[in-house]
């Protein structure tokens, strides 16, 4: 199986401090990959750098075989693209933003999502609970035709029916061949549906390994192998 | 990646938003303004006027602002620096946008102010083609105006979004806002250091200006203060293009 991302010796400092340190990892295609790691180990400004929202780091990012940021903003679809859009508009007239911004953005996949997650669409984003516009914000990032979706702690906060949805729609809306990575610090929220993961500790990936694997070979769940390494320090959470 | 056209008519069609909400507010106060002069029996169609051209006036100030903030806000936004697109491209759509924007604004507020004083403009006796000129030249003035004042304030930003990236998260607010009040005086040096020579050999060049005033002085002197701050508008782009490629980041 080929890959779909390849980052060497990547290194990023931000406000004089060292966040990620020599980092080396290989996303696989197709596959659904956690992100995982306490609060504050990387996994958000990893994702930044691989999206190609940060451009200030040493090593390098390749997406497919593209490695400038701007050529990577065309390959990945990032959670946090949704940010900053104006939240006293309607659902619908962002979606109408991201079809004009974006070519590879799909009005037929995004109205079948919205309905999937029934998202009213003529609703006010800020009218939403935090769930609603969760989902709103999974749908506008899995509309787009791309091959690397990047999703950002998509159930930090919510509720268990919301994050059931969510989790169902990955499932079910994801492109064959995409590859999706899925941070987030709550591990069994995402472990069933994992192919493999990477733990972000002490600024780099110290694990990269298959779900599958970690299983057979260690005879434990996702959860506790990924606790295992926290074993004897203060967890955040 | 995105097409530049589509991405300019996107944004200028959201900052338009910003527009409608400023023209709405002038044509809402004028409608007050002359209620309140009817019922009161003072109505003045000189004051009348008058009153439509300050409310221009503070309704193309707030819009400027606006638009500095919405400009500034872009570089550091996930929304707007994740489009796939270049960013010089983005740096053009963005200054592109808020000047057709702005364009349209003043095209508007000509119509209402033009409107609310058709009885002063009525006794203005100058030719057609002076007064199509002045309008002509006073339009590019005022794009050039507000587009160099953007430039600057976004250079400022910049230079205050770099240099922070090397500062301790404790100290961020404290020396974010020492920077912004350096940056600022440092740049009114520049331009005072910079605009003495070029303004004096204006001076003497179109000194009828400041005397007689002609009409056709008038407009020779709108244009080439365009031209030169058209020049200050290139010349501060290369630094804001090079901070936005290499060291600005979305937060």
């Amino acid at each position: 199986m080929t890959d779909i991302l390849t980052i060497k010796n990547l290194s990023y400092k931000r406000n004089l401090t060292n966040i990620l340190n020599q980092l080396n990892c290989s996303l696989p295609t197709g596959s659904i990959v956690g992100l995982l790691g306490e609060n504050g180990a990387g996994k958000t400004t990893l994702m930044r750098l691989i999206s190609g929202a940060a451009n200030h780091y040493r090593g390098e990012i390749k997406v497919s075989s593209e490695t400038s940021p701007s050529d990577r903003k065309q390959l990945v679809s990032f959670s946090h693209q949704v940010d900053d859009v104006n939240r006293s508009d309607r659902l619908e007239k962002i979606a109408h933003f991201y079809e004009a911004v974006y070519p590879d953005f799909s009005t037929n996949k995004f109205q079948r999502l919205s309905e999937f997650l029934n998202l009213d669409l003529s609703r006010h984003l800020n009218d939403l609970s935090k769930g609603n516009q969760m989902k709103f914000i999974i749908a506008i990032t899995l509309s787009r035709q791309v091959k690397l979706y990047l999703l950002d702690e998509p159930f930090d906060g919510i509720d268990s029916m919301s994050r059931k949805k969510i989790i169902a729609s990955i499932l079910q809306w994801k492109p064959e061949d995409a590859t999706i990575l899925i941070s987030d610090h709550h591990v069994d929220d995402i472990a069933n549906i994992l192919d493999g993961i990477l733990i972000v500790k002490d600024k780099r990936i110290i694990v990269s390994k298959n779900a599958d694997k970690i299983r057979e070979d260690y005879g434990q769940s996702i959860e506790d192998f990924f606790e295992s390494f926290y074993k004897g320090e203060d967890q955040n959470d | 990646m995105t097409n530049t056209s589509v991405l300019i008519k996107t944004l200028f069609k959201e900052k338009n938003t910003t527009v409608h909400k400023i023209i709405g507010l002038h044509v809402l106060t004028l409608l007050i303004t002359l209620i309140a002069m009817i019922l009161e029996n003072e109505f003045n169609s000189i004051n009348f006027a008058n009153l439509s051209l300050v409310y221009g006036g503070i309704g193309a100030s707030t819009l400027f602002i606006r638009f500095a903030l919405r400009i500034e806000k872009m570089w550091t936004s996930n929304t707007y620096r994740l489009i796939p697109v270049s960013e010089s491209r983005l740096y053009a759509a963005n200054f592109l946008s808020a000047v057709a924007s702005f364009v349209y604004f003043l095209i508007l507020e000509v119509i209402i102010i033009g409107v609310s004083s058709i009885k002063p403009l009525s006794t203005v006796k100058l030719p057609t083609h002076i007064l199509l000129g002045y309008f002509v030249c006073g339009l590019i003035f005022m794009i050039m105006l507000v587009l160099t004042g953007w430039t600057f304030n976004c250079l400022a930003h910049l230079i205050e979004n770099t240099i922070s990236n090397f500062l301790p998260d404790k100290w961020q607010g404290l020396l974010q806002s020492l920077l912004y009040v350096a940056t600022f005086i440092l740049l009114l040096i520049i331009l005072s250091v910079l605009n003495n020579p070029i303004g004096t050999i204006i001076n003497k060049l179109f000194s009828p200006l400041y005397s007689a005033s002609t009409p056709l002085n008038i407009i020779f002197t709108l244009l080439m203060t365009s031209v030169f701050m058209l020049l200050w508008t290139v010349v501060l782009t290369i630094p804001n293009l090079y901070l936005l490629k290499h060291w600005v980041e979305t937060e």
